[in-house]
């Protein structure tokens, strides 16, 4: 395309012209860029919060207290097992019932929902009138309390936000003291190819809200009215 | 636009802001909301001051390698399956907009929040062509609906109250009963969540803006609250991003400092609830998302900006900060800015996108008391840079001659420090005079601005002293 290739050539040139345009200038930028790419890769050479450094025990619990924070639910359990009764107890306190969509990750088949109390389940991609929706973690943030997914065929984007309530399921093993951290291990699982990132990384925090009407804050404005987020212990 | 809510003219948009009762009632209960929350945000993290050095530091290196780092990241969308489009200004960006919409075969348009398709007046161009545009965010759906334009970047809808959104809703959502209840936020928000549900699922594109463009990775990151981003850009067969140039970041690890100083800078939040980082369509085994994904790149301005003295402008991250503690903004609301960029950092982007001639109020609206320079998480030099622009207005004489003269008066003077101290003297005194021994004087001949609304303090008088007193005495008041 003519116009298009015009524009961008337009442009380049534009902003190579404030910055210099003589070959030895050009050189130096690129190596300038190189340079500051192999400073930032891996653990990313910046300023490190405290609260993005902290290990352990303490990493687990603040964790908790800040996905609280930001207005998640937090259950703790021992194995995958409790994980039906553990979002059956939420979908009663919040007084819901209809179809639990669950993410067809390997380690969500086979778990006893219909023994839970949940008999409308099905697994995939959500659809309209789902109403929980129950999804593995690659990764979490203690630093915010946020949790890390990336799209595939065993995780759908689509189970974040349409249904009513999210369940976001994450292994106390997997839980990162900060974001740069939560961010190599969720490339890392998805891959090397595609320059290691998935269609869509969701780093999700919180349930979905809105205070655009008198600045009331409201949660359930498009996403989910509430999050469930269950930590499963390390054994 | 059903009610004309700016005339371009920024003190008659102010006088009437000022004189709108039920703005002014908004206004001051938005007050200082904002700013405590980032007040208490910035004191659970005490590296903020660092991580705004290291903020600036990236922007910077990002906008000194510009061209190389755009190059770098075209190359990854590429690599990742998305398509690039450029555009130099707000026509072919509405050109190319159209043209994917229409391979799309698009009825309708699902969008998140895009503060440059608002720029580029993507909406009105896609209607005039048939194609139908939703507004997801919850503010900018209900301007839309009256057809008014934002009064703040990230709470489009803050100058209207919750009755002004009940009858919004009850003439647009038609189908159901006209006398039901409206009064409560939370039943607002209900109706527009069902009514906007419908056309989620049923639009052929979404259309996204972007808050960084990563270099490294071709990825787009998208923040957003609702949860409306990340849904509109989940359903339909085509996500459309738009973006303008100087968004880039080099690598992932960059996005985290400007992540972290964000939210906090914004809404208070420690971080957005959604933040997403967009590479690519979706893959082969994905079971949901777009299969057409498309970046559109545009200049609009931003070269000449860069080129014109105010590539610090560039580093903005639209988080609103300097907006919500500008007293400025603060008493005459968005809509007085006239553009979709208000308060200060609007005063310095607006007259570089349209032009010193159209804009050149925007500048001068302004008491450049600083604090919007010290609450930018990019260390932006706003009241600077609203000064360069004031400079370039008296240069290419773009003033009212009576401004010139009494500047020129002004300088003549300042410059002649003995004879300035002369005709200071000599004001001071009429000032006396004026004032029979009161100490203030209520009204003064050209001073109707100052005086109409508080008296004017005559120096050296009821405990206060003039200014060559106190400099004198070494005390800078």
């Amino acid at each position: 395309m003519s116009t298009q290739s015009t524009a961008r050539d337009a442009i380049l040139a534009r902003v190579g012209r404030s910055l210099g345009v003589d070959e030895a200038a050009r050189c130096a930028r690129k190596k300038a860029a190189a340079d500051w790419q192999k400073a930032r890769a891996c653990d990313g050479g910046g300023i490190r919060p405290e609260r993005a450094t902290r290990n352990g025990v303490d990493r687990q619990a603040q964790f908790v207290a800040e996905a609280r924070r930001s207005r998640s639910d937090v259950v703790e359990i021992d194995g995958l097992e409790a994980l039906p009764p553990a979002v059956v107890a939420y979908m009663r306190a919040q007084d819901v019932g209809g179809v639990v969509r669950i993410a067809p990750h390997p380690d969500l088949l086979g778990l006893g929902w219909a023994d839970a109390g949940a008999h409308e389940v099905g697994f995939g991609r959500a659809m309209p009138g789902d109403v929980i929706s129950v999804v593995l973690a690659v990764a979490a943030v203690a630093e915010t309390g946020s949790v890390a997914f990336v799209s595939g065929p065993e995780s759908p984007v689509t189970l974040h936000v349409l249904p009513l309530y999210h369940v976001s399921v994450v292994y106390g093993s997997r839980i990162d003291a900060g974001h740069e951290a939560a961010m190599a291990r969720a490339r890392a699982a998805y891959g090397p190819e595609t320059a290691g990132m998935p269609r869509h990384l969701n780093i999700i925090t919180g349930p979905s809200r809105t205070a655009d009407i008198e600045q009331t804050l409201l949660m359930g404005a498009h996403g989910p009215r509430g999050e469930l987020v269950v930590v499963v212990r390390d054994r | 636009m059903s009610a004309p809510v700016a005339s371009g003219d920024f003190s008659r948009d102010a006088r009437r802001a000022l004189a709108d009762d039920r703005l002014q009632a908004v206004l001051a209960r938005f007050g200082d909301g904002f700013p405590k929350a980032r007040a208490e945000a910035i004191a659970r993290l005490p590296e903020f001051g660092a991580l705004r050095d290291e903020g600036k530091a990236i922007k910077d290196h990002a906008l000194d390698n510009l061209d190389v780092y755009l190059e770098m990241f075209e190359s990854n969308v590429i690599n990742a399956g998305g398509m690039v489009h450029w555009a130099r200004d707000a026509s072919e960006a509405r050109e190319v907009v159209l043209r994917l919409c229409r391979d799309a075969n698009a009825r309708t348009v699902t969008k998140s929040k895009s503060m440059v398709s608002e720029e580029m007046g993507i909406n009105e161009h896609l209607k005039a062509n048939g194609i139908d545009p939703i507004e997801t965010d919850l503010g900018e759906y209900i301007i839309q609906l009256r057809d008014e334009p934002p009064s703040h970047i990230i709470a489009p809808a803050i100058h209207l109250d919750k009755q002004q959104v009940a009858d919004t809703f009850r003439k647009a959502h038609t189908a159901r009963p006209a006398h039901r209840k409206l009064e409560e936020p939370r039943i607002l928000l209900d109706e527009a969540r069902e009514e906007l549900r419908t056309r989620f699922l049923e639009a052929d594109v979404s259309m996204s803006g972007a808050n960084m463009l990563v270099a490294e990775t071709g990825s787009v990151v998208v923040v957003s609250n609702e949860g409306n981003a990340d849904l509109a850009m989940a359903l339909p067969g085509t996500h459309i991003v738009i973006s303008t140039i100087e968004k880039i970041v080099p690598t992932l690890n960059d996005a985290q400092p400007i992540l972290r100083l964000l939210a906090r800078s914004a809404t208070g939040q420690d971080i957005t609830v959604y933040t997403s980082f967009i590479t690519g369509p979706r893959r082969a085994a994905d079971l949901d998302g777009p299969e057409n994904y498309h970046i559109v790149l545009v200049d609009n301005g931003r070269t000449s900006l860069f080129a014109g003295g105010f590539r610090e402008m560039l580093r903005c991250i639209r988080c609103g900060s300097c907006i919500n503690h500008c007293p400025v903004y603060n008493v005459v609301g968005g809509h007085a800015y006239n553009s979709m960029y208000e308060g200060p950092m609007g005063s310095v982007l607006t007259p570089g996108l349209r032009g010193l001639e159209t804009a050149g109020d925007l500048p001068n609206a302004s008491t450049l008391c600083g604090k919007c320079e010290t609450v930018c998480p990019m260390k932006i030099p706003l009241p600077a840079m609203l000064r360069k622009w004031r400079q370039q207005q008296i240069e290419r004489r773009l003033i009212p001659v009576t401004r010139r003269f009494g500047l020129g008066v002004w300088a003549f003077l300042v410059r002649r420090p003995r004879l300035c101290r002369i005709a200071c003297r000599f004001g001071g005194l009429a000032l006396r005079l004026g004032a029979r021994g009161r100490g203030r004087v209520a009204a003064w001949p050209l001073a109707s601005g100052w005086t109409g609304v508080r008296d004017l303090a005559v120096p050296g008088q009821s405990g206060s002293e003039t200014f060559m007193t106190a400099w004198r005495r070494g005390r800078r008041r």
